[in-house]
């Protein structure tokens, strides 16, 4: 393989090459091919570019337009939470086991692969409808609570409303929420304080709620989220952003 | 190109020559024109200012990134976005300019065009860590397998345009990578996102591959590009059948693996570049040829063994059934049907080659003999599945199909001197004697008798061998354009 050249190896579908009548004037592949025109470059270059502006696009559009709904996280192992260098999120309704018991469940439950799975298929897709708690928290706010489950996106939902898209996969619901990558300054801070509000320190375990974005369509940003901080008795809540 | 080494000894030679008066003086200096002779002692030079460029360039690349680490957590989001976005473009837009600038003969256009074609390489890695900064800094939790083939398509496209080989391997490699990530998530998980472009993509692999790699091949004019895009073909073509059925019984896991067994060999033996418009010679055609014997030769042998015919339904056998059985939802139905429309015209085109061909009785043979052991092949797992109930009729079969492939190597070999082939049908002879004498239990002494003879007849016939070529070549005669080297 040659790699100095565009041209590195036989052409194809030229005749074999006759040995010019004048000195060549180089032993090596720089052939002095025609110059490449710029849009050769620019072309690509600029779908590159949309490539990579595409990643975060989508995010930044659901924070600038999206609605702010609290999520509350189930308990987990600080010492899986914190394994490397993000946290794997796992939120009330991420279980299915408690998305069971809502309206629509049955609903879901006609794509199973067989009459006796438990599970709707992995890969079904579903909006979650969220509604607003009546009360707010002083320290922290309170989550909102899970009511109804659909196939498609609801189309008639009350002021105090949300759909979240979610997918079911083996045996959990994710909705695109569950990375948080922790800043390296903050990680050793963090890690204490989510270990402390989850080891019994605190008797009634509040664990740890996450304020996130959602837009029209149901896609959802983390925006950030509130530990318990014993230490303090002061901010007994704190609050990290994404 | 030639190497130094090659054109250090001729200056040595072409001075002994003049000395000698074997040559005039004018045509040393013709030599030493055409060879650039008198650049050799810069080239050392040069070399040693690549090197400290190299060097140089790497240090401060490291200066830079320990500088972004040391500050990375104070700046804000779109600080990072930004730098790392110029940085994407700085040192693709740098390379770019060099590399072009460079494409003249002097020795400094070199230097650039080589440093230009480097940095656009770093560009092309840029591209990943982007990508995978971005998702992180957003808390975008997507899968690595979409990271890849992004990736790998970014790449593709650069590749595509300017026409380079390197960026095109790499680009191969990564949408590789990311198909056997993804396929091995979806495998264990059994999830794709549905209507993601990444899913559509991990199932339609083949004809992206086809669509896509074959054409990068042609443009870069790389055997490897080529080699490389043939093999994720196959991959792609064997890890959907295997877990994208829609049904595992056993007239599906026959059909399925018929396709599987057949579909590879006769599609790559019958590849002809001249079936495209422009192409008059058979650039891809050798290369193609080697991997249709080499994947006919490893699927022969495997299915020699009888514990690999133990299986009549998909369960057994680890097909992976998706949730509806309509065909029209089947995801490798447009694959599948490119393919063997593709498979049809070419072997038709085959066909009327031969018969226009002046040397057409000898290639006809061959790929006559081809096409009759592919058929065989796909017949085999199709009636196994609905006829037979043991697995010793196939095992027996895929043993024939072994050794007539074995000989039929040979019988080429030894008629157009073709050393490769000749230690091809060697080896597989060999490997099929031995595990089956492993495979059935026989006795020490047995074992070591077949050892003896197998170790005595390969010596034997290497040597003879040797000794039919050095004669062959003694009385040089017309080589087909058809062997597998």
């Amino acid at each position: 393989m040659n790699t100095n050249s565009p041209n590195p190896e036989p052409t194809v579908g030229v005749a074999p090459v006759v040995i010019p009548q004048v000195p060549a004037t180089a032993p090596g592949p720089e052939l002095a091919p025609k110059r490449i025109p710029l849009w050769r470059f620019w072309v690509p270059m600029t779908l590159q570019a949309l490539l990579v502006l595409g990643i975060p696009a989508q995010s930044v559009y659901t924070h600038v337009t999206g609605r702010s709904v609290v999520l509350q996280t189930i308990p987990v192992d600080p010492y899986d939470l914190m394994r490397g260098y993000y946290v794997v999120l796992s939120y009330d309704i991420s279980d299915p086991a408690r998305l069971r018991k809502l309206p629509g469940w049955s609903e879901l439950m006609q794509t199973a692969l067989v009459p006796s799975d438990t599970y709707p298929a992995p890969g079904t897709q579903f909006y979650l409808v969220l509604e607003a708690p009546k009360t707010q928290g002083k320290t922290h706010p309170h989550p909102w609570k899970p009511i109804a489950l659909h196939r498609e996106r609801p189309n008639s939902l009350s002021a105090n409303q949300v759909a979240l898209a979610g997918q079911i996969t083996s045996g959990r619901a994710v909705y695109g929420l569950e990375s948080y990558y922790i800043p390296e300054d903050q990680r050793i801070q963090i890690n204490e304080t989510i270990a402390q509000a989850q080891t019994g320190v605190r008797t009634d375990k509040q664990p740890i709620v996450v304020e996130v974005k959602v837009d029209h369509r149901g896609q959802a940003v983390p925006i950030s989220f509130w530990v318990g901080n014993p230490k303090s008795p002061r901010m007994p809540y704190q609050n990290y952003r994404f | 190109m030639l190497s130094e080494k090659f054109r250090r000894q001729l200056r040595q030679e072409i001075a002994l020559w003049q000395e000698e008066g074997l040559i005039e003086p004018s045509l040393h200096q013709y030599l030493s024109d055409r060879y650039q002779l008198h650049t050799l002692e810069t080239v050392a030079r040069d070399r040693f200012v690549m090197i400290l460029l190299a060097v140089g360039s790497v240090l401060l690349g490291l200066a830079v990134i320990t500088f972004v680490a040391a500050n990375w957590q104070n700046w804000p989001r779109s600080w990072k976005a930004v730098l790392l976005f110029s940085l994407l473009i700085g040192i693709n837009g740098s390379g770019f300019y060099l590399w072009r600038k460079g494409q003249g003969n002097s020795r400094r256009q070199t230097a650039q065009h080589r440093l230009g074609h480097g940095l656009l390489l770093f560009g092309a890695l840029t591209l990943g860590a982007n990508m995978a900064l971005m998702a992180q800094m957003f808390h975008i939790g997507g899968s690595g397998y979409e990271l890849f083939l992004a990736w790998g398509l970014g790449v593709f496209i650069m590749a595509l345009s300017l026409g380079l080989t390197s960026l095109g391997i790499l680009s191969i490699l990564l949408i590789g990578i990311g198909y056997l990530v993804g396929m091995s998530e979806l495998r264990w998980t059994g999830v794709l996102n549905e209507a993601s472009w990444s899913s559509g993509l991990l199932d339609h692999m083949p004809l992206a591959t086809c669509l896509l790699l074959i054409p990068l091949a042609y443009r870069c004019r790389s055997r490897t590009l080529f080699g490389l895009s043939s093999v994720l073909l196959i991959t792609s073509l064997e890890v959907g059948l295997r877990i994208r059925a829609i049904q595992v019984d056993a007239m599906s896991v026959g059909t399925l693996a018929a396709l599987g067994f057949a579909l590879p060999p006769a599609l790559l033996w019958s590849y002809d570049d001249r079936i495209w418009p422009s192409i008059t010679s058979r650039y891809f055609q050798p290369l193609a040829r080697t991997l249709a014997v080499l994947f006919f030769g490893g699927l022969c042998y495997w299915f020699s063994f009888r514990w690999t015919w133990w299986w009549r339904s998909g369960d057994a056998y680890n097909f992976r059934a998706l949730p509806h059985s309509d065909l029209t939802q089947w995801p490798l139905l447009w694959d599948i049907t490119f393919l063997l429309g593709w498979m049809i015209f070419a072997w038709w085109w085959q066909v009327r080659q031969i018969k226009r061909s002046p040397s057409g009785p000898s290639e006809g043979l061959t790929t006559a003999a081809m096409g009759g052991l592919i058929a065989i092949v796909a017949l085999v797992p199709a009636s196994h599945t609905l006829l037979w109930e043991g697995a010793m009729i196939p095992t027996f079969l895929f043993n024939i199909l072994l050794f007539l492939l074995a000989s039929g190597l040979i019988r080429d070999s030894l008629e157009q001197g073709n050393r490769r082939n000749f230690w091809f049908g060697i080896v597989l002879l060999t490997l099929q004697i031995v595990s089956r004498m492993l495979e059935y239990n026989t006795d020490l002494l047995f074992k070591s008798l077949v050892f003896f003879l197998c170790g005595v007849s390969i010596i034997v016939a290497g040597l003879w061998f040797e000794h039919y070529l050095s004669r062959l070549n003694r009385t040089p005669k017309d080589r087909h354009e058809h062997q597998f080297s």
